[in-house]
């Protein structure tokens, strides 16, 4: 949903509107940092000038997302806090090599624009402004500070002048406040759901772009939860970063002005870049149903309990890759590890007498009868391994080698000529043949020149024309083993373990004393992690020490390892966490003092710092893709450094390094306004909110000094932005509903919860209703009308399809081969980390999905990564060409359904194209926290 | 019999080093690795008052995380490590591609 724009002049969307997507949302929850990095340093358009540019993108982000889901009782919105130390290797690992891409990014900038100059090109003056460093949107930095201040700023506004805020709650929780914005939103919707108050068919929708989300809201057990996110689209065109022209990379600029594309032009100087992202929903709903008949087991020696088995399943996930723990080597997501897993699971579940957690909490002698199963199989998971990617490589060769005799040898030219279908040229029909002898003729001759032709040339040249000395080999381009990085863990070959535990943890496999403290540590882990998502941080202080996992096989009695934490552990302090999670040259946003611990070889910490680093790329093609093997933090003596520095603070920093709180907004027509002015007056320490005012939500509200009051002018932090005069909004602290200590959130339907009406088709469909078929349902409304459309509209409708088929190039009749797959060797991870791919098979959004039945899911929902894109390629193009067939004649209908929203869905017009692009990889999220 | 004396004391000194040394051993840390880290602090340890452990627990750090994980620092405090750690002994140390040494192949 878009504001219309006229003229340059956007028109406001009224968002108290009923929602268009016939759907109405009561909570939106925001994971902040998904927005904050694609408005600060946007991969597909010119980045923004300065800081005030970037939170104006943030706020018209946000704009966007309200309009689309139109939340009528909560906005939550969180930014990740400091961290649990668990996370902080990954974090570390992020910001180390971000640092190291800026500056080569810049680096090769200044080599490439000398280049370009010297040979005479022209580029655009080079702007002063500094290079954004990505590092700083991290808990405690000067811009974090900021930007929280802004968003307050930007909800007074809104609650004040937007109809569709007025009646909202709004709460806020900036990186003040400790936890990753996500697990915020997490213990917010569990604390929340804890006390009798709560509204058990309250629709949750919760936007970001992380897969974990999807993991995250099957462990709330709310029965209607949706997750929007930006539609992933691979291989958007990037603008070189010198001369911000579409069509080449960096390496390849020239300098060269802009090509004048059209008579106009100049007009629309701006649109193709940047256009807007598109969204996607996610229900949850949907995949439940999925997931429910991929679970269901009948005659299990304990009654079989749905909400149950979505916890084991969640749980296994984790096997296969987390934010906390390295994925266990035999588990690969691509190979179909987690249909490997829900199969094993339904083997063992038979006998281990009952599920393998319960509310989040893990039976380990049940998951050691899992691990057990997984470990048989995996010698012959890692010789197919060897195998496929054999044969893969065997057939990339020929592939390339194809690719490069594959421009045709002869097309016939003249009337002959090849035409694209579906299309008139020149607004006539085809023409009958005349005179076929003459043009056979000509079309040899021409032949026979062309022939000729290319034999003199592959004689005497290189591929790039350049003449070939005698005597000397043509250069190879294609040799791709050459590039393989020699693999010596071989886990194909006997021996595979011992060379595995010598090559990664650098120790004999006969050190069994080694091998018990890695498997200890990750069983520690799992149950951490698993109570992550179910009860909240277990302990902040935890982490799993090792840059790499066991093998599933290593699981031994592992029944009786320890499985608690300690309690009553702390949170880093923001700057304490910068100090843990920065490079010595992301510096510059710490203090001076504190800085130099970093950089002077006198610091009694300088080993955390080291200015380059190993990356193993352990089977891996990229850089990126590898391990990074930095040190690990030791937490006892960053302290005792800091120690020394902490009298250095100001005023500012000490306030930019304290635990901040959650903020709640509301404006005069919230039935809690005249209540929280009331304790604006009277001064509040934790006073209990009435929920019955605030639909059934409950908190601690307690005021501070610098809260938003009504009648008082709320001053703006941006310059081109006006301060609120006449204000309407207060606001006050927030706190989560509190709980005694060992209180145990349980992970089960609420009583009262209305399950949503089934949208799959029953399986028995076909037994029970003969006569009629069966009708998709679509959408988030179960009655939405059909509509219909007579010969008139059809005829309207193939006329601007097809003009539209022949401008673009990418409709669903495209022959346009999809990008190449060399591309991927140049590109840059993908920013999302979730795959394109697991959104399409839900078929509330994709109407041609439906038809498809519920297998081919969870293969597809959780990253693959870029090797074995070639792999999937077979069943992918099985399910294109399947669904190909039913877009043709059932998209064509539903893009034109007269609702104006539709059109957010521009895939269905567009058809989807094959997936040749390197996907992401599975810890490719954003560089985030 | 002084001679005896003086050995059992030192002896004794050593144990009381190395007990007090243990906890400085890091979670991750090998058999391997911890006897060559523990090499290294006890050869300087005389160099080093209480007061500076820490400082040179971060220079042992820096030389254990160069020599079996594959790190570099600054030069300079390269030089200094490998100085100290002149006669530690290292069976089959492993070899490491570094991130600088990747970018730099693939130019």
């Amino acid at each position: 949903m878009q504001a219309k724009e006229v003229n340059g002049v956007k028109a406001p969307v009224d968002s108290s509107k009923p929602n268009p997507n016939e759907v109405e949302f009561d909570n939106l929850y925001l994971d902040m940092n998904g927005i904050i990095h694609p408005c600060t340093h946007p991969e597909n358009k010119p980045a923004p000038k300065n800081e005030d540019e970037m939170m104006v993108a943030i706020f018209e982000y946000i704009d966007r997302l309200f309009n689309i889901v139109r939340p009528r009782r909560l906005l939550y919105m969180a930014i990740d806090g400091v961290a649990p130390r668990a996370k902080m290797n990954q974090q570390r690992s992020r910001r180390f090599r971000a640092s190291k891409e800026g500056l080569e990014l810049v680096e090769e900038k200044r080599q490439m624009r000398e280049e370009v100059l010297s040979k005479g090109g022209f580029l655009p003056q080079e702007e002063v402004k500094e290079r954004f460093d990505s590092n700083c949107i991290t808990p405690g930095t000067e811009f974090m500070d900021n930007l929280a201040k802004c968003l307050r700023y930007y909800v007074a506004d809104r609650v004040n002048n937007d109809p569709g805020w007025k009646s909202l709650t709004v709460i806020l929780s900036d990186a003040s406040v400790p936890g990753e914005g996500e697990h915020k939103i997490m213990d917010y919707i569990r604390r929340q759901r804890a006390q009798p108050n709560h509204d058990p068919n309250t629709h949750h929708c919760l936007c970001g772009a992380d897969a974990d989300l999807i993991m995250l809201g099957l462990a709330t057990h709310e029965p209607n939860f949706t997750i929007i996110r930006e539609e992933f689209k691979p291989n958007q065109p990037k603008p070189c970063a010198l001369c911000n022209q579409l069509g080449h990379e960096i390496k390849e600029c020239q300098g060269l002005p802009k090509e004048k594309q059209g008579e106009f032009d100049q007009l629309g100087s701006n649109p193709p870049i940047g256009s807007e992202a598109e969204f996607i929903f996610i229900r949850l709903t949907v995949l439940r149903e999925y997931l429910e008949r991929e679970l269901t087991m009948a005659s299990l020696p304990f009654k079989f309990d749905f909400e149950r088995s979505v916890d084991d399943w969640v749980f296994m996930c984790f096997f296969v890759g987390n934010d906390f723990l390295p994925h266990l080597p035999s588990l690969e997501i691509r190979e179909g590890a987690i249909d490997r897993l829900v199969g094993i699971y339904k083997n063992v579940v038979h006998k281990t007498g009952g599920y393998l957690t319960e509310n989040g909490f893990v039976n380990l002698e049940r998951v050691q009868m899992i691990m057990a199963a997984v470990g048989e199989a995996e010698d012959n998971i890692f010789k197919k391994r060897r195998d496929d990617d054999v044969s893969f490589r065997k057939r990339q060769k020929e592939k390339n080698k194809r690719m490069k005799t594959e421009a045709a040898s002869f097309v016939p030219g003249g009337q002959l000529a090849p035409q694209p279908l579906g299309q008139r040229s020149g607004g006539s029909k085809p023409q009958p043949l005349q005179n076929a002898r003459q043009t056979a003729y000509e079309m040899r001759v021409q032949g026979r020149d062309q022939q000729n032709k290319t034999s003199a040339h592959s004689n005497s040249s290189n591929s790039d024309g350049s003449p070939v000395p005698l005597g000397t080999k043509r250069k190879n381009g294609d040799n791709d083993d050459d590039d393989e990085p020699p693999d010596n863990i071989r886990l194909w070959e006997e021996g595979w373990k011992q060379r595995y535990y010598k090559n990664k943890f650098d120790v004999d496999a006969s050190d069994d004393k080694f091998r018990r403290k890695v498997v200890e540590s990750y069983v520690e882990g799992l149950c951490w992690v698993l109570q992550y998502y179910y009860q909240g941080c277990a302990s902040w202080k935890w982490f799993y020490p090792f840059h790499y996992a066991p093998f599933a096989s290593d699981f031994t009695d592992i029944k009786d390892m320890p499985s608690t934490f300690e309690k009553g552990t702390k949170p880093f302090k923001p700057l304490e966490q910068l100090m843990g999670v920065f490079p010595a040259a992301s510096g510059n946003f710490l203090p001076k003092t504190w800085r130099a611990l970093m950089e002077n070889p006198d610091s009694s910490i300088i080993d955390f710092y080291p200015d380059d680093f190993a990356i193993d790329l352990n089977g891996k093609k990229y850089a990126w893709q590898g391990v990074a093997l930095l040190p690990f933090v030791d937490e006892r003596r960053l302290r005792a450094a800091l120690e020394a520095v902490y009298p250095d603070l100001t005023p500012d920093e000490i306030r930019r390094n304290s635990l901040g709180s959650d903020v709640l907004f509301v404006g005069k027509h919230h039935k809690l306004f005249d209540f929280i002015v009331e304790l604006q007056n009277s001064g509040a320490q934790d006073i209990e909110m009435s929920p019955e005012l605030c639909h059934g939500i409950k908190g601690l509200l307690t005021l501070k000094d610098d809260v938003i009051k009504p009648g008082r002018t709320v001053e703006s932090p941006v310059p081109a932005l006006q301060d609120i005069t006449e204000n309407n909004v207060c606001s006050i602290l927030f706190k989560d509903p509190q709980f005694e200590d060992g209180y145990t959130f349980k992970a089960a339907l609420l009583p009262g919860a209305v399950k949503p009406s089934k949208v799959l088709k029953p399986a028995d469909w076909e037994q029970s209703n003969q006569k009629q078929p069966w009708k998709p349902r679509l959408g988030f409304n179960p009655n939405r009308p059909q509509v219909h459309l007579d010969q008139a509209a059809f005829r309207t409708l193939g006329h601007v399809m097809s003009k539209d088929r022949s401008q673009g190039g990418s409709g669903v009749y495209s022959y346009t081969p999809p990008p190449l797959y060399q591309q991927a060797k140049n590109s840059r991870p993908p920013l999302m980390r979730a795959p394109p791919s697991l959104t399409v098979p839900l078929p509330s959004l994709r109407p041609q999905d439906s038809w498809r039945g519920p297998q081919p899911l969870f293969q597809q929902l959780i990253p693959q990564r870029n090797q074995g894109i070639e792999q999937q390629l077979a069943w992918n193009r099985i399910l294109q060409s399947q669904t190909g067939m039913f877009q043709q004649n059932h998209h064509r209908l539903g893009s034109i359904m007269p609702n104006p929203y539709q059109s957010q869905d521009r895939r269905g017009r567009q058809g989807y194209p094959d997936r040749r692009y390197p996907l992401p990889p599975d810890s490719g999220r954003y560089s985030w926290n | 019999m002084e001679d005896s004396m003086l050995d059992d004391f030192l002896k004794r000194n050593r144990e009381m080093a190395d007990h007090s040394l243990e906890r400085l051993r890091g979670l991750s840390e090998s058999d391997k690795h911890w006897t060559a880290r523990r090499s290294f602090l006890v050869r300087n340890l005389s160099d080093y008052p209480r007061d500076r452990l820490d400082y040179l627990v971060a220079l042992s750090m820096v030389w254990s995380n160069h020599v079996f994980m594959g790190c570099r620092y600054s030069d300079q405090l390269m030089e200094k490590v490998l100085d100290m750690a002149d006669g530690v002994h290292v069976e089959d140390a492993p070899h490491f591609t570094t991130r600088d040494e990747i970018m730099q192949q693939r130019k």
